[in-house]
């Protein structure tokens, strides 16, 4: 055999075992890379954390004043009657140990950052940033020896992209793997803060409603006291007569027409009690005169009752008004408790996500490109080493950037 | 979520003694004395599950405080780049800065 054909034979096997050998590799960090991150899940838990966010602002405010609110009113429960000030004792009204305001903002803070570390992990910069930096390093290299040699190593740019192919799918899949693993070690205690704040609601909607509650007791008390009154007053008075002229009605009576007067009157009572029939005994009231003897129905009597009966509708509709303010309360809370149930279900899938079986085709497909690559360059390589075995003026050290 | 034994307790007591509270304040026939009773009953209930409420807010915020460490903990140990990116770049630093000394003395050489 001549030593040209030695020569050729070695050069073949030589490029023979490094495409294969290329190519093994590349099979294998593309296999590695086949767990892909899941950017559906990961948007979609993102989506459903940000709608929580935007109302968690309110929710907190809320939270704060009921904890403020409830912490004074055990204050001042515990202080004998004599000592109760309407003012508060210190600027300081919130006495909860670290301040709980502030430490669920630093929560709601925490995942925020834990969820924009995942989303950089996702975005995929480092792939060209690693592709780049390996191409500097080539190209560094390539100068260096061209300098110290005056030539420069042939083929030496397709070797250079090669390695930025390479070092691109290992860098994925080194980010893949560090996605799986801080999901599964951030994820369970994401849950648990979440979890935490779904129970500092059900604990809000507690303390708003059982200061609403006792609101609502002292305003009852007050109301039936009102009630009762217009019962002791008509139920002590004469039924009214409307004279007809020329009768004039005998003073100090009032000049009405009772059962008139008193339909009315039960009719507004009834009607401003009404929301509250569960909550009043008695209800419906009826009101009536005495019955035999009564004092004459006078006008500063129908006075007094006129009077009563504006407070009855007026406390009635404060009672309403208080009812109101805490279902008001409760929806939102039920609200931002269903928003965070939801972000909890959406990292629940994120995670499940990440065991996903793989999409063979999508996996094919890329690796089939990522060979093409690095066919692609070995080609140029190969082009490169058999112009300077002919002669020609070898290929330029350089590579191609981030290719 | 289950609820919390102790806390069912005292929601029980709580909602018991407020039935009762509601139907005196909540009655025309009431006098003003089982009234006034009745108001501090109301008072001394709402008392008792309003610190038991904030009892319980205050263990969790002992607990968010934890799981807030542990999650930054975590997020701290993310590497969003790779460990080895940086060190290639300083190498061709490197690599560059020799490459000019080299040319250089090679010029110094041949001059």
């Amino acid at each position: 055999m001549m030593l040209p054909d030695v020569i050729i034979r070695s050069g073949q096997l030589k490029g023979t075992l490094m495409r294969k050998s290329i190519i093994a590799v590349t099979i294998m960090f593309a296999l590695a890379a086949c767990a892909k991150i899941p950017n559906a899940e990961l948007s979609q838990y993102r989506a459903a954390f940000d709608k929580a966010d935007t109302v968690k602002d309110e929710v907190l405010i809320n939270f704060d004043a009921a904890i403020s609110e409830a912490t004074s009113f055990v204050e001042d429960s515990s202080e004998p009657v004599e000592n109760r000030s309407p003012f508060s004792s210190s600027l300081n009204a919130s006495t909860n140990g670290p301040d709980a305001l502030k430490v669920r903002q630093a929560a709601w803070r925490v995942i925020e950052r834990y969820n924009a570390t995942l989303a950089d992990l996702a975005e995929g910069k480092s792939d060209e940033e690693v592709k780049s930096a390996v191409g500097g390093f080539g190209d560094s290299i390539g100068k260096f020896v061209q300098a110290a040699t005056g030539t420069a190593i042939p083929g030496f740019g397709a070797i250079i992209e090669i390695a930025q192919t390479i070092a691109g799918r290992v860098e994925e899949a080194r980010r893949t793997k560090e996605f799986k693993r801080a999901v599964r070690e951030g994820g369970p205690l994401v849950q648990k803060i979440l979890d935490a704040l779904y129970e500092d609601a059900n604990d809000q909607f507690t303390i708003k409603q059982g200061l609403a509650r006792d609101t609502f007791n002292n305003q009852s008390a007050a109301l039936t006291t009102s009630i009762s009154d217009m019962y002791l007053l008509l139920g002590s008075h004469q039924a009214p007569v409307a004279a007809a002229p020329p009768v004039v009605v005998a003073s100090p009576a009032v000049d009405l027409d009772g059962e008139a007067f008193l339909s009315t009157i039960n009719e507004r009572l009834n009607m401003a009690t009404l929301p509250l029939a569960k909550q009043l005994v008695e209800y419906p009231f009826t009101l009536a005169w005495a019955v035999g003897n009564g004092e004459p129905f006078t006008l500063a009597t129908k006075n007094t009752v006129d009077l009563r009966l504006v407070e009855v509708e007026q406390r009635a509709a404060a009672m309403v008004a208080v009812v109101q303010e805490v279902g008001g309360i409760g929806e939102m809370l039920r609200a931002y408790q269903t928003l965070l149930t939801k972000t909890k279900d959406a990292l629940v899938k994120l995670d499940q996500a990440l065991d996903a079986p793989i999409n063979i085709e999508n996996e094919v497909d890329e690796i089939i490109a990522t060979v093409f690559k690095i066919k692609q360059g070995i080609e140029k390589y190969r082009m490169a080493r058999e112009k300077t075995n002919t002669g020609a003026p070898p290929v330029a050290a350089s590579p191609s950037a981030g290719s | 979520m289950p609820q919390d034994p102790k806390k069912k307790a005292v929601k029980t007591v709580y909602d018991e003694g407020m039935n009762e509270v509601m139907k005196i304040v909540g009655s025309i026939k009431s006098s003003p004395d089982q009234k006034k009773v009745a108001l501090q009953t109301s008072r001394d209930l709402t008392a008792m599950l309003l610190a038991h409420t904030l009892a319980n807010i205050e263990g969790r915020t002992a607990l968010l405080s934890g799981l807030i460490v542990e999650l930054n903990q975590v997020t701290d140990s993310i590497k969003v780049k790779p460990p080895y990116a940086g060190a290639l770049t300083k190498f061709g630093t490197i690599i560059g800065k020799a490459t000019t000394l080299f040319n250089k003395e090679k010029g110094n050489l041949l001059n």
